[in-house]
C-alpha cells in the first residue's frame, strides 16, 4: 500500500520538463529535479571526474557481461543529455578510471590484467592506448563500486599477495610506485586452493590517491587480528599490526580504515567460542599499532547492534559534525526480515575514541537498497542514501544530538516503477540440490551514491533500476 | 629450554564391545584404546614408516600459541657525533609455533608415548606422506623438504625440490593438501608443487624425489582474479584448482582431472598422461556445454572398474504441488533420473547414455566436505562403486524447535544402489541403516554422525559407523552383496563424548590395513598454551 501511494504521489508530483536530449527524461519533484536515461542496455561503470564534469557511463548489452562496451556521457549544461562517445569497445573493460599522467586527466578503461587510456577525460575516444598489462591487475579490487569519482594520481590494485600502485611517469605512461607483499590465508578445498589476502583500503585522502593502505585482518587464533599497513611514501614498505578482540569472536565484515590519522580496523564480529542464533552482532574498533608482543591491544570501541547475524552492515568514518574529528557511522537492517533500517553515529572524541552513547535514527521504510555516502552535501558531510517504497532519498547524517539522521531529507524523489519478477530458491546438502520452489524477488533498485556532476553546488544522487530484460535506467536526482 | 612432553599411553580405557556375529561371521572387531598427549592442537596425524624399520610411526604436526622472547637489534646514536650503539632489546612475545612429533611404532602395536620433534618454521605449509625413499615430505616457501631422522633421533628438514611455491608469504598449514599422488602409475607416490606458472610434477623413484620438474602443467580453470567485483569484499582471492588424479583411459596411468571452483563438475578439464609425468593438453569432457538445462553433472571417473571413465548427469524431477506440505516432502526425498554416459575417443561425453535409473534422495558427491555422508563409493571391495543417497527426516517444528533447544537435529536414512554387473544397479532391499545429524547451535558442533568411512576388518568392504549419541560409537561390518546388519558388530565406549564429530577421524593410523579411530580433545580456555589430547582406538581384531 505505502509503495503504491508513493507512486500515485510522484506521479501527480512529476511533470515533464523542457529541453532534455534524446533518452533523457527530466521530471520535478519538491526541490528536486530527476533525471531519468534509459541506458539501452547494462550499466558497467560510472565515473564523475569532477563537479560540472558530467558522468562518464560505459554500457554493455544487456544480459552479455563480456559483450561489447558503449562509452557515454550524460552532460547537465545546458539541460541534461546523453551522448555516445564511442561504442564497440572491449567486452573485456570493467571499469572506469581518470588519473593525470602529465597531460591533463585521461580516462583509464580497466579489465582484467589490462588498463588502456581512451584519450584525455574532455574527449575520450574508442582507440586505446596500452598503459599496463599485469596478470593481477583489476582497479575494482581497490574500489569495488560502479561509481567512482574524482581523478587520481595513482592507480592502485590489489591481488592475493601484493599489492601494486602506478603513478604517471611524466612521458605518459605508468610507472610502477608501490609493490608490497600481503599476507594470505590459503585453503585447501575440495576443487583445489583458495588463496586469499585481507581486504585492502586506502587509509588516507582520496581513493588510489593515498599514501597509506591498511589490509586486515588475519585472525590468528581467536582472539588475535594481524594486519599490514603499507607506506606509500616509502615504496610499499609494509610493517605489522596486531589487534586483540575482547574475546573468542569471528571476524564477519572488516574495514581497514584511518581514524584521525592512524589505521584502525573495524570489524562486525560474532561470537566463536558459543554460537547464539539470535545473537546480536558486534561491531568493534581496533587500533593497530606495531605491537612486539603480538599481543594486539583491546578495542577502543566495543558495542553490540540491534541487528540480528545475518544481516549486512555498512560502516563509514567520517565527520558527521563538523568538529574535526572523526565520527563512527553504521546502517544496519534491524528486525528479523530486516525491513526496518537503522544508522547510529557514535561521536569521534579524538585521538581515535568515540563517545559511549550513539545518536540513533530508524528508517521506517522498507529499503530496498541503501548505502552510506562520504558527502552528501555542499560542505562534505556524510549521508545515507536509500531507495524504498518507490523513492529514492539523500539524508544528511547528523552527531551531537540524538538522531543521526537529518530530519528531512537533502535530496529526494520518486523512482520509476521497479519491475517485479519470480525467482527461485533452491534447498540441498552441499552441492546435491533439489526441487526449486517460487518467491517474489525483491525490485532492482541499487543507489549508485553521490557525486558532484553538475554546476550547482552539491552533490547529485544516483540509483539505477534494472528492468526485466536487464536494461538500466540510470536515476539523477539534483536541487531544482 | 620446553619441558618435555608429557605423554602417557594408558593401558586400559573402558571400552566393551557386543559382537553380533554371524553364522559365518570371522573374528570379531576390537579395537584397543591409547593415549598420546600432544603438545598443541593437532593438525594432522599421518601413519608413515619414518625409520624404515618395518613399523608404522605416527607423525603428528601440532600448532601452538605461547608466550615467549624476542630479541631486537636497534642501532642508537648516543651523541651529537654520530656514534652509535647496538642495543639488544628481549621483549615478551606471543609466538606461533608449529611442532612435528613422530611417535615411533612399537612391535606390539601401539606409538611411543615419547616423540623425537623437530619445530617448525613458519615457511612449512604441509606435510604429507611421500614415496617409501622419502616417507614424509614437506611443501615451504622455497619447495619441497623431507623429513630426515639424523643420528641420535634428531629430526631435520633437508631440501630435496627448489621452487618458490604459492604457498610463500603465507602463513597457514593445510591439514590435507592432496599434493602426492601416483603420478606415472608405478604405484609410489610424486609430488606435485604449486608454483606461479602452474604444478610442477615431480616423480619419485627408488633413490628418492625427482629434484627436477619431469613437467609443468598450466593449471586450467584458475580464476586469478574474479570476475566480479562483489567478491572483493572480503579481500582479493585467487583459485587455483587441483587435480583429482584417476586412471580415465584404462592404459594405468592417471590423468588429472580438474574442476573449477564454481558449478562443480559441470566445469571440468581433464588432462591425458603421456607418461614419464607429462600430461597432454586441457580437455573439456562436456565439449563446451552442459548435458541440458536441467542435467548436472555430479561425478565423473570410472564407475564400473574397467579403468575407463563414465559421467554421471542427474536430472531432477519435479513433484506435483506447490503446497508447503509437498514442497517439504521434496525436501526430504528429491527424485532424481540418473544417467551414466561414457566417455568415448578423446574424454567426449557419449550423448547416448549407457545406463539410466531414478532414485530417491540425495546423491551428495564425493569430497564435498558435507557433513551428510553419501555418493559413490566401492562398499564391497569388486572395484565397482555403489551409488549412495541419503533422504532426510525433519519438520518444522524441529526447525522452530532450534530456536529454544538450541539444536538442530536431522535423522537421515540410507538407500544404497549396488552395481553386482557394470553399470546395473539394483537398489539393495532390506537396509536398516539410519543416523541423525545433531548441530549443536550453541556450540557450533556436529553432535552425531554417520558414514560408510573406514574398513575395520581389512576385508576391503566399508564398514558403517554411527557416531554417537554420547560416548557410544557402533560399527557395522559391512557384508556380501552390500548389506550390513542393523545390529552392530561392535560398540565402542569412549572415555568421553567428543566435543564435536569432526574432532573424531577414521583412518589407518599404524598402517596396518585396518581403520583406527582418533579422537582428539582440546584443552578449555584460552588459544595461549592450549594443549590437546589424542585418544587411538586401534583395530586389533584378527581378520
Amino acid at each position: 500500500m505505502r509503495r503504491a501511494a508513493a507512486l500515485a504521489c510522484a506521479a501527480l508530483c512529476a511533470v515533464p520538463a523542457a529541453g532534455a536530449g534524446a533518452g533523457v527524461e527530466v521530471t520535478r519533484a519538491p526541490g528536486a529535479q530527476r533525471i531519468e536515461a534509459a541506458l539501452d542496455g547494462a550499466l558497467v561503470a560510472a565515473l564523475a571526474p569532477a563537479r560540472g564534469g558530467g558522468l562518464l557511463l560505459l554500457i554493455g548489452p544487456a544480459g552479455e557481461p563480456d559483450g561489447p562496451r558503449r562509452l557515454a556521457r550524460l552532460r547537465f549544461e545546458p539541460e541534461p543529455r546523453l551522448e555516445t562517445l564511442a561504442e564497440g569497445l572491449g567486452g573485456w573493460i570493467k571499469s572506469l578510471a581518470a588519473i593525470d599522467l602529465g597531460a591533463g586527466p585521461e580516462l583509464v578503461a580497466g579489465g582484467l590484467g589490462r588498463l588502456v587510456s581512451l584519450g584525455p577525460l574532455a574527449a575520450p575516444g574508442a582507440s586505446g592506448r596500452p598503459l599496463l598489462e599485469h596478470p593481477g591487475v583489476d582497479l575494482r579490487s581497490l574500489a569495488a563500486d560502479r561509481l567512482q569519482a574524482g581523478v587520481r594520481v595513482r592507480l592502485a590494485a590489489a591481488e592475493a599477495g601484493a599489492l601494486r600502485a602506478w603513478a604517471g611517469d611524466g612521458r605518459g605512461g605508468l610507472r610502477l610506485a608501490v609493490d608490497a607483499a600481503l599476507p594470505t590465508a590459503i585453503e585447501r578445498a575440495p576443487w583445489g586452493l583458495s588463496i586469499a589476502s585481507p581486504p585492502v583500503a586506502a587509509a588516507q585522502g582520496a581513493s588510489g590517491a593515498a599514501p597509506l593502505w591498511v589490509a586486515g585482518p588475519l585472525a590468528v587464533g581467536r582472539t588475535r587480528l594481524r594486519a599490514t599497513i603499507v607506506d606509500g611514501e616509502r615504496g610499499g614498505a609494509a610493517s605489522e599490526a596486531w589487534a586483540a578482540l575482547p574475546g573468542a569472536e569471528s571476524v564477519e565484515q572488516s574495514w581497514p580504515a584511518a581514524l584521525d590519522g592512524a589505521p584502525v580496523l573495524v570489524v562486525r564480529t560474532q561470537g566463536a567460542a558459543r554460537v547464539d542464533l539470535l545473537e546480536r552482532q558486534r561491531l568493534r574498533v581496533l587500533p593497530l599499532a606495531a605491537d612486539r608482543t603480538r599481543a594486539g591491544s583491546a578495542p577502543s570501541l566495543a558495542v553490540e547492534l540491534d541487528s540480528r547475524r545475518w544481516h549486512e552492515t555498512e560502516v563509514l568514518l567520517a565527520d558527521a559534525d563538523a568538529d574535526g574529528r572523526q565520527d563512527l557511522i553504521a546502517a544496519f537492517p534491524e528486525g528479523l526480515r530486516g525491513d526496518d533500517l537503522v544508522v547510529q553515529v557514535w561521536r569521534g572524541a579524538g585521538g581515535g575514541r568515540f563517545e559511549p552513547r550513539a545518536a540513533r535514527s530508524d528508517l521506517e521504510l522498507p529499503a530496498e537498497g541503501w548505502r552510506l555516502v562520504a558527502h552528501a552535501d555542499e560542505a562534505g558531510g556524510p549521508g545515507l542514501l536509500a531507495a524504498g517504497a518507490g523513492r529514492l532519498e539523500l539524508r544528511r547524517i547528523v552527531a551531537g544530538g540524538r538522531r543521526a539522521l537529518a530530519a528531512g531529507a537533502e535530496l529526494a524523489a520518486p523512482l520509476p516503477a521497479p519491475p517485479t519478477g519470480v525467482g527461485r530458491v533452491e534447498a540441498g546438502i552441499g552441492s546435491a540440490r533439489t526441487r526449486t520452489a517460487s518467491r517474489r524477488e525483491r525490485p532492482q533498485v541499487e543507489p549508485l551514491g553521490a557525486a558532484e556532476l553538475d554546476e550547482r553546488p552539491g552533490p547529485e544522487a544516483l540509483a539505477v533500476v534494472t528492468g526485466e530484460a536487464g536494461d538500466d535506467r540510470l536515476v539523477v536526482v539534483r536541487r531544482d | 629450554m620446553r619441558a618435555p612432553p608429557a605423554a602417557r599411553l594408558l593401558a586400559t580405557l573402558a571400552l566393551t564391545g557386543a559382537c553380533a556375529a554371524a553364522g559365518a561371521e570371522p573374528a570379531p572387531l576390537a579395537l584397543a584404546p591409547s593415549r598420546l598427549e600432544l603438545e598443541g592442537v593437532p593438525v594432522v596425524a599421518l601413519a608413515i614408516d619414518l625409520d624404515r624399520d618395518g613399523l608404522r610411526d605416527l607423525a603428528v604436526v601440532t600448532a601452538s600459541t605461547g608466550w615467549g622472547q624476542i630479541g631486537i637489534e636497534e642501532q642508537l646514536s648516543i651523541d651529537e657525533s654520530g656514534a652509535l650503539a647496538e642495543v639488544l632489546t628481549v621483549v615478551p612475545a606471543l609466538l606461533d609455533r608449529r611442532e612435528l612429533a613422530v611417535h615411533a611404532g612399537r612391535p606390539g602395536g601401539g606409538f611411543e608415548a615419547q616423540a623425537r620433534r623437530l619445530e617448525l618454521p613458519a615457511t612449512v605449509h604441509a606435510v604429507e606422506a611421500g614415496p617409501p625413499a622419502a616417507p614424509l615430505v614437506a611443501w615451504t616457501d622455497e619447495g619441497v623438504s623431507e623429513v630426515v631422522p639424523g643420528p641420535g633421533g634428531v629430526l631435520a628438514l633437508v631440501p630435496r625440490i627448489v621452487a618458490r611455491t604459492l604457498f610463500a608469504g603465507s602463513t597457514s598449514f593445510l591439514p590435507r593438501p592432496r599434493l602426492a599422488h601416483d603420478l606415472d602409475g608405478d604405484g609410489d607416490l610424486d609430488l606435485l608443487v604449486p608454483v606461479d606458472g602452474g604444478l610442477q610434477v615431480h616423480l619419485s623413484d627408488e633413490r628418492g624425489l625427482g629434484g627436477r620438474p619431469a613437467s609443468r602443467v598450466t593449471v586450467p580453470l584458475e580464476e586469478r582474479l574474479p570476475g566480479d567485483a562483489r567478491h572483493y569484499r572480503q579481500g582479493p582471492v585467487r583459485r587455483l584448482p587441483l587435480p583429482e588424479v584417476r586412471d580415465l583411459d584404462g592404459d594405468r596411468r592417471p590423468e588429472l582431472l580438474f574442476r573449477a571452483h564454481e558449478r562443480g563438475w559441470n566445469r571440468t578439464r581433464l588432462l591425458f598422461n603421456r607418461g614419464a609425468g607429462s600430461f597432454g593438453p586441457p580437455v573439456d569432457p562436456l565439449g563446451g556445454a552442459p548435458p541440458s538445462d536441467a542435467e548436472e553433472v555430479v561425478w565423473i571417473g570410472d564407475l564400473d572398474g574397467d579403468g575407463r571413465a563414465e559421467l554421471v548427469g542427474a536430472e531432477r524431477l519435479e513433484d506435483d504441488g506447490d503446497s508447503l506440505r509437498a514442497e517439504l516432502a521434496a525436501a526430504r526425498r528429491p527424485r532424481s533420473r540418473l544417467r551414466i554416459h561414457r566417455l568415448g575417443p578423446g574424454a567426449l561425453r557419449d550423448p547416448a547414455p549407457a545406463a539410466e535409473l531414478e532414485i530417491e534422495g540425495y546423491l551428495v558427491p564425493e569430497a564435498d566436505e558435507s557433513p551428510v555422508p553419501g555418493g559413490l563409493a566401492d562398499l564391497d571391495g569388486d572395484g565397482r562403486l555403489e551409488l549412495i543417497a541419503v533422504t532426510l527426516d525433519f519438520s518444522l517444528f524441529e526447525a522452530a524447535r532450534a530456536l529454544t533447544a538450541r539444536a538442530v537435529e536431522i535423522g537421515f536414512a540410507f538407500a544404497i544402489w549396488s552395481q553386482r554387473e557394470p553399470l546395473r544397479f539394483r537398489p539393495v532391499p532390506g537396509l536398516e541403516l539410519t543416523g541423525e545429524l545433531r548441530v549443536r547451535l550453541d556450540r557450533a558442533a556436529l553432535g552425531q554422525l554417520s558414514s560408510f568411512a573406514g574398513d575395520f576388518d581389512g576385508d576391503g568392504r566399508a564398514d558403517f559407523v554411527q557416531l554417537g549419541p554420547g560416548r557410544r560409537v557402533a560399527i557395522h561390518r559391512g557384508r556380501e552383496s552390500t548389506r550390513f546388519s542393523s545390529r552392530p558388530d561392535l560398540v565402542v565406549t569412549l572415555a568421553r563424548e567428543p566435543a564435536d564429530a569432526r574432532l573424531v577421524r577414521i583412518e589407518d593410523f599404524d598402517g596396518d590395513g585396518r581403520s583406527d579411530l582418533a579422537v582428539t580433545r582440546l584443552d578449555e580456555g584460552d588459544d595461549v598454551g592450549r594443549r590437546a589430547t589424542l585418544e587411538l582406538y586401534l583395530s586389533r581384531g584378527a581378520r
